[in-house]
């Protein structure tokens, strides 16, 4: 049932991928400058703007090319989906733990949550100003400073992969961006409070 | 989608919402998360003679996830922990007539009971209470 | 290469609409001969038929309830959301069916997208003049933050209307297409518009070639008008301190009031200081008194600020600060008050860009893309994204995102769907656009089913949906049952809007209105038209009796007679046969002796009407 969830995306043909879409060596690691380039370049070859007045067909393979081009950049130039994009490319096909976290992991995100309920009740008023606002911060300079240090574990993590990494890379890159996740919920309930 | 007002009133007003202390003999607690989407739900049962007497939940998530747990504190209230093993996310779905993008939500509800009762055992058996 | 097409750009706005094209040396406004580009957005019913523009405008404070102006705000809103507007109007709107209004003049009633349609009609029939040829495409422009059911809204104007509308675009994104280009920028650019009912704030990034939209932001009941408005309040109570008993709640005293508003805002622009007066002629009663910037300021700084607040959300969107924007923008009429500008600079840390016409750029930026649709260009392109949210209604009225808000067109997503009940063979699924969590305060798009699904038990069918919206903002739905391979028929119900059966009806009645209102447009056109050959003949008749027979004078009487009493009537072929008649009479006249006035006015009318006197 859990393939259910998971949101289709446009998929690149047979041996494409998003990285050699756009001519990049399949990598964590990417030059921004490069992706936008190609990115602008693809985009000026195949935008169906361009194929306005052309034959149905040919504006239908530009539509779909855009659009596989779009959702490869917003994938590419995002650190999160293109992590998440490279592990799956990396597993290839082997199936990871999606669930796999540290030990004591949740209960720590289950007790922040509470934490933050009994600082700020619902519906209570955001907390702009006095000691909760000084609370509030610091919880979050506490989140920010975890997704940092999980960010430069991904960078290493990756970086020691290769083409073909081990069952222990591949589950501790799935740990690494399920824990993101986890930090990223609490960083959105901390800044709808702040606001 | 149609929901039915039970839905509706689950999600609206959550059943047995709430904690139990966690270092009682008689308590199992299992908290879990949906890496999907940073849901994270703990759901406690108390158990007297192999029956669960009450159960309690707190989660933090989406509507559904809600409903989902306060569904299933619902459920496994007077059911044998065999009988509460038993309990399927798919039962949960059509109870609640969940649509795909919220299936995860009765998967979570599931695992919350089935990891409480085994945190139940897990006390009874062995040595101490604890995780 | 072959003649292009032309696909003119149309600023549909508020206040005021205008169109422009790109010709052989550049983009330029559309103005027919002898008239402004600008075409004030107002309506006034009369007779069968429409005044629209200038002409209309002038309607308001005399005939304010059958002078619609602002229409812009009722497209595509519904009765219960438009609740303050409507109370403000000076004109009747009224609930309809499927989520629309309808505006009442005397016994008759019009969708907001008819009237929208007469008002480009007329931008249509304007351009063609300044062109001299016909013209059926026209990209038009949307505020950013214009959901679904205003876009269509918009579309199904332009459709009433006989546009072929090619493409929607969002007004600050027209804007940054006409001032990149123009001036080769490059960087992170924020585009500020502040129209007279709309504000809109876009972050752009420019590249040389690629615009590219990263967020956008604005509210689409937040503009000029609204400060127009708050003036007028206050107008009306310092006229009631000074005047208790005043009658100032009629609808031609407030659109008085609100006139006065308009004028005092517009001097307040320019000066620190300014009187105003207000003649109340019904009630014998004159007011009149003082207002400073600074008075303006106040009354309007919480608006101001709401426009920071999006700006605010923008950046958010965009991950960008506000030191990082290289270039603001300022479009929109409203861009003009001078604390609007003032707050903008000390947002931005930057003097805002005033240097183009704000007034003009949008259209100039619309034409420029439908030049680019047309196939007149390739070296630029623009990359436009979706500005609210698409999805789902799930579980207990939630709402579930599966095509974010931003997202750079054009895009697709899919998500699986499978049975709650066994043998269940079809799906309900319910659409929604916007960022809040539950869909009560998200837009209702339409609602599809899936039908004709084999029956099996309840979970196995694995429904493929596949939700694509194209360059055009577009949505379009498709559905596929993969274990049996069914495609899922699809019928999309759109919760709001016109029907296509509604907008064929329309265009039929239109196009039998629009034979009514040809035919009462060119009377008017020839009634002045002979008013201005009598003149002239009057003016040379001194002449006339000196070198012409009696005889010939008394027929030219005669003839001028005949005209007037064929003027009354209301076949205008018929009054230009009996004009052409009295030039061909007044021809030697004209072209011996009658003095210049009458030979140029006589000339012009035959220019006019296309045809001289020989050929008639």
């Amino acid at each position: 049932m859990d393939c259910m969830n998971k949101p289709l995306r446009p998929s690149a043909s047979d041996g494409e991928d998003y990285f050699r879409l756009f001519g990049l060596p399949r990598s964590y690691a990417i030059d921004r400058a490069s992706l936008d380039s190609a990115y602008e370049e693809l985009s000026l070859s195949c935008h169906p703007d361009f194929f306005a007045a052309a034959p149905a067909p040919e504006l239908a393979a530009a539509r779909a090319k855009s659009t596989l081009v779009n959702e490869a950049y917003r994938v590419l130039s995002s650190d999160s989906l293109r992590a998440e994009y490279l592990l799956g490319l990396l597993a290839a096909g082997r199936s990871l733990d999606t669930r796999a976290l540290p030990e004591g992991f949740l209960m720590e995100m289950l007790e922040l949550q509470e934490e933050l309920d009994e600082l700020f009740p619902p519906e209570s008023p955001p907390a702009t100003d006095g000691p909760q606002a000084g609370q509030a911060q610091r919880m979050r300079g506490l989140v920010k400073e975890r997704l940092e240090s999980l960010l430069e574990e991904r960078r290493k993590l990756f970086a020691g992969a290769g083409e073909s990494p081990d069952e222990q890379i591949l589950r501790g890159l799935q740990t690494n961006l399920n824990c993101e996740k986890y930090l990223n919920r609490l960083l959105e309930r901390l800044e709808i409070i702040e606001q | 989608m149609a929901y039915s007002d039970k839905v509706i009133d689950h999600y609206k007003n959550p059943r047995n919402a709430g904690s139990f202390s966690k270092e009682e003999e008689n308590v199992g607690t299992g908290v879990v998360g949906a890496p999907e989407c940073g849901d994270v739900m703990k759901l406690q049962i108390k158990v007297e003679n192999e029956r669960i007497v009450d159960a309690r939940f707190k989660t933090f998530g989406c509507g559904s996830a809600i409903a989902s747990s306060s569904l299933a504190t619902e459920w496994v209230k007077g059911k044998t922990l065999d009988e509460a093993m038993t309990i399927q996310n798919t039962e949960i779905v059509k109870e609640l007539s969940l649509p795909p993008v919220k299936i995860h939500c009765s998967v979570l509800a599931e695992d919350a009971i089935k990891t409480a009762i085994a945190d139940y055992r897990k006390k009874q058996d062995g040595s101490s209470g604890g995780e | 290469m072959s003649e292009l097409e032309t696909i003119i750009g149309i600023d549909l706005g508020t206040t005021n609409s205008l169109a422009a094209t790109v010709l052989e040396h550049g983009p330029e406004a559309l103005r027919p001969p002898g008239a402004e580009a600008i075409m004030p957005s107002v309506l006034s019913r009369s007779g069968q038929g429409w005044l629209v523009g200038a002409a209309a405008r002038e309607e308001r404070t005399r005939s304010p309830e059958t002078t619609v102006y602002s229409v812009k705000r009722l497209m595509g809103r519904d009765a219960e959301y438009l609740a303050d507007e409507i109370a403000r109007l000076h004109y009747r709107v009224e609930p309809a069916m499927r989520g629309l209004v309808r505006v009442r003049i005397g016994e008759e009633t019009f969708t907001p997208q008819e009237l929208s349609a007469e008002l480009l009609r007329e931008i249509k029939r304007r351009s063609e003049e300044a062109l001299g040829h016909p013209v059926a495409k026209a990209v038009i422009t949307v505020p950013a933050y214009f959901d679904d059911s205003q876009r269509q809204a918009t579309r199904d104007a332009g459709r009433i209307a006989g546009l072929d509308v090619v493409r929607i675009i969002n007004e600050p994104t027209a804007a940054a297409i006409a001032y990149g280009l123009d001036q080769k920028k490059s960087g992170l650019v924020a585009v500020y518009d502040l129209g007279g009912g709309t504000f809109d704030i876009s972050l752009l990034s420019l590249s040389g070639k690629v615009f590219k939209v990263l967020s956008t932001h604005g509210d689409t009941h937040l503009g000029g008008d609204d400060f127009d408005r708050l003036l007028a309040e206050e107008l009306r109570q310092r006229v009631l301190a000074e005047h208790p008993g005043a009658e100032l709640d009629s609808p031609l005293a407030a659109a008085l009031l609100l006139k006065t508003a308009e004028l005092l805002k517009i001097d307040l622009s320019r000066a620190l200081e300014t009187g105003y007066e207000l003649d109340l002629p019904g009630q014998g009663l004159r007011a009149s008194g003082r207002m400073t910037r600074e008075e303006l300021n106040e009354l309007i700084a919480p608006l101001v600020e709401r426009t920071l607040d999006s700006a605010r959300q923008a950046l958010k969107a965009a991950g960008k600060s506000a030191e990082e924007v290289q270039d603001v923008v300022m479009v929109g009429g409203s861009s003009r008050v001078p604390l609007v500008r003032e707050e903008v600079e000390r947002f931005f840390g930057r003097r805002p860009n005033i240097s183009i016409n704000p007034d003009e750029v949008v259209a100039v930026g619309a034409a420029i893309q439908g030049h680019l649709l047309a196939g007149g260009r390739r070296d630029f392109l623009l990359l436009d994204v979706i500005p609210l949210s698409l999805g789902l209604e799930t579980l207990g009225g939630t709402f579930s995102k599966l095509i974010m808000g931003n997202t750079t067109l054009p895009a697709q997503a899919g998500e699986l769907f499978t049975t709650h009940v066994d043998n269940q063979t079809g799906v309900d699924v319910n659409i929604y656009q916007g960022e809040r969590e539950f869909v009560k305060d998200c837009r209702s798009l339409g609602r599809f089913r899936l039908k004709g699904l084999p029956p099996m038990p309840a979970g196995l069918p694995r429904i493929n949906v596949s939700f694509e919206v194209d360059a055009n903002g577009i949505l379009t739905v498709s559905a596929r049952e993969e274990r049996s391979g069914t495609e899922a028929s699809i019928e999309v119900i759109p919760s709001h809007g016109l029907t296509g059966e509604e907008i064929d009806r329309i265009m039929e009645d239109s196009y039998e209105h629009a034979m009514d209102d040809l035919n009462e447009r060119q009377m008017v056109e020839f009634r002045n038209m002979a008013d201005a050959v009598f003149r002239g003949i009057e003016k040379a008749w001194e002449d006339a009796e000196r070198m012409l027979s009696s005889e010939a004078t008394g027929m030219i009487r005669q003839q001028m007679d005949k005209v007037r009493q064929v003027a009354q009537g209301s076949d205008p072929l018929a009054l230009k046969r009996e004009m052409d008649l009295l030039g061909r009479m007044t021809q030697p006249l004209a072209d011996a002796i009658i003095s210049k006035a009458a030979l140029t006015e006589l000339r012009k009318f035959y220019e006019d009407t296309g045809s001289g006197p020989e050929s008639g």
